[in-house]
């Protein structure tokens, strides 16, 4: 009866020990793929359209996720803010966050997570598709209610090639990249309007300034900065 | 025949002692790894605590069952466990090369259902099939399932606390998931609306059952249902007894209180679940069997 047991255990420890180094041996030799140089990020033009950049004067809500004892608990690599201002006004915030490796778990998050963790109570969210310069962009849009503001948000999410604003899809994406060897990096767009909280704000314009601000930011920005943004050109979406 | 020739009973330098510990090892050269990660990335991150104890339980039911792990596995069961081990080996692989950390999760108890398979034969993996699929609650749900279900789940938490507090005269007040308590400032933070601990409050309640069977199954049943809504209520206590530590000892001393609130919050479920059954025992029960069993 007992003929079996020291082989058996001897082919089980082979195989587990086999299993552990070759995941090990693969987790080691995924290739950090970037679809362009993260210094192109900060080569935001000063004019977009009708809008100019001026000096930031609100506080952006942070991209990152903090835990309950304020420690972050997501890192970007490089996060570059502006804001850019019309003859009327009325102030548009751009953030672009990005993060050289994308995981399953550790990976650009949607900001309606941030919003919310920082107490926003958020409305209205919606697809807002954008296309400009040859690209088809799937854009989400939501309001942000704080305590002192309300905000409208527009964003998308690049991750390597694809943008997509299914987690699944995105999963995949990185998944099957990751079984080539290849460690997708990712880019939050963002782009908002803040206005002061209260009622008979008028905000419902908002969403479409963005909308067009970002059509021509797609439009003016160097070939660098668009391929950053909006991938290589074959978005699936 | 067999319960003689257990796991524990071999002597030393024996082949099934010397084929125990070779299995030990294959098991623990893959978990460390998986469970060094799930710490990381999971469990430290949302301050989830509760996923180790868990564990803990987990041990204990390994531990009561290990009479079942003889070496008396037939052939067509060693057959059948190196087919499941290689199964479990390949998404061991994907999921750890990949950092996609259910995959790797759901390797692992497949190896292990493997391993005891190879040990217990079908028999034995009888035994083990419950502390098994517990196992499967130790597994972190990934983060954007978690979110989507979350956040209903701590706005939810939110308004109630501040209603109650509110009610009892409190000052306090909210916007969306954070909680104004005097001076001070509370998030709900994705621990405290524990979807992941409910899961593990859940777990542990399973486990309770499952190790202290209770005298009729229907008290098991009933105990079952009830499960999901002591952990919810766990929970809510939770973030009350953190309030009233902010309101009454500041806002650092409800920081440092908050881990310490999640251990908390395990006890409270479980002298829930000890008075719930006692309760369940005395309107049901079978009073002999509770006496002699």
């Amino acid at each position: 009866m007992a003929k079996y047991v020291l082989p058996a255990a001897i082919a089980f420890l082979t195989l587990a020990i086999g299993t552990a180094s070759a995941s090990h041996i693969a987790m080691r030799n995924l290739r950090s793929v970037a679809v362009e140089q993260m210094v192109s990020l900060s080569a935001i033009p000063r004019s977009v359209g009708e809008w100019t950049a001026t000096p930031m004067l609100i506080e952006p809500v942070q991209p990152s996720l903090v835990d309950a004892l304020g420690r972050p608990v997501l890192v970007y690599d490089r996060i570059e803010t502006r804001s850019f201002r019309r003859d009327d006004g009325t102030t548009i915030m751009l953030m672009l966050a990005y993060r050289r490796a994308q995981h399953q778990e550790d990976r650009v998050h949607r900001p309606e997570l941030c919003y919310i963790a920082q107490g926003y109570v958020l409305g209205d969210e919606r697809d807002v598709p954008i296309s400009a310069n040859g690209y088809d962009v799937p854009a989400r849009s939501f309001t942000a209610d704080g305590i002192d503001r309300r905000e409208q948000v527009v964003y998308w999410i690049r991750t390597g090639d694809i943008i997509s604003n299914d987690a699944l899809d995105v999963r995949w994406e990185i998944f099957s990249e990751g079984l080539k060897g290849r460690l997708l990096d990712g880019l939050l767009v963002r782009a908002s309007i803040v206005r002061p909280a209260g009622p008979g704000v008028p905000a419902a314009g908002d969403e479409r300034l963005i909308r067009e601000f970002l059509q021509q930011l797609l439009t003016a920005s160097p070939p660098g900065l668009v391929k950053m943004m909006a991938g290589s050109g074959s978005t699936e979406t | 025949m067999n319960t003689i020739q257990g796991a524990s009973g071999a002597r030393p330098g024996s082949p099934t002692y010397l084929a125990s510990i070779l299995l030990i090892a294959a098991i623990a050269s893959l978990a460390l790894p998986t469970l060094h990660s799930f710490a990381t990335v999971f469990w430290a991150r949302t301050s989830d605590t509760h996923a180790p104890v868990v564990l803990a339980f987990i041990a204990v039911a390994f531990w009561r069952e290990r009479h079942a792990l003889n070496w008396s596995a037939s052939r067509h069961a060693v057959k059948s466990a190196f087919a499941l081990a290689l199964l479990g080996a390949g998404l061991y692989f994907l999921g750890r090369s990949q950092s996609f950390y259910q995959l790797e999760g759901l390797g692992l108890v497949v190896l292990i259902v493997a391993a005891i398979l190879l040990v217990g034969g079908f028999d034995g993996l009888r035994c083990y099939l419950f502390p098994c699929f517990m196992l499967l609650f130790v597994i972190p749900i990934p983060g954007s399932v978690a979110d989507h279900l979350l956040v209903p789940l701590k706005l939810i938490l939110s308004q109630g606390i501040t209603d109650l507090f509110h009610a009892l005269g409190y000052p306090v007040s909210n916007h969306g998931v954070i909680l104004n308590v005097g001076f001070y400032q509370l998030q709900i933070a994705d621990a405290c609306a524990g979807l992941r601990s409910l899961i593990s409050l859940s777990a542990i309640g399973f486990l309770f059952i499952y190790l202290l069977p209770p005298s009729r199954g229907a008290i098991s049943v009933l105990l079952l249902l009830l499960t999901p809504t002591l952990a919810l209520s766990a929970n809510f206590l939770r973030v009350a007894l953190l309030v009233l530590i902010t309101y009454y000892f500041g806002g650092d001393a409800g920081a440092a209180s908050h881990d310490l609130a999640a251990y908390c919050e395990i006890v409270i479920v479980l002298i829930f679940f000890v008075l719930a059954r006692l309760l369940l025992e005395a309107i049901f029960g079978l009073p002999d069997r509770q006496h002699h069993g």
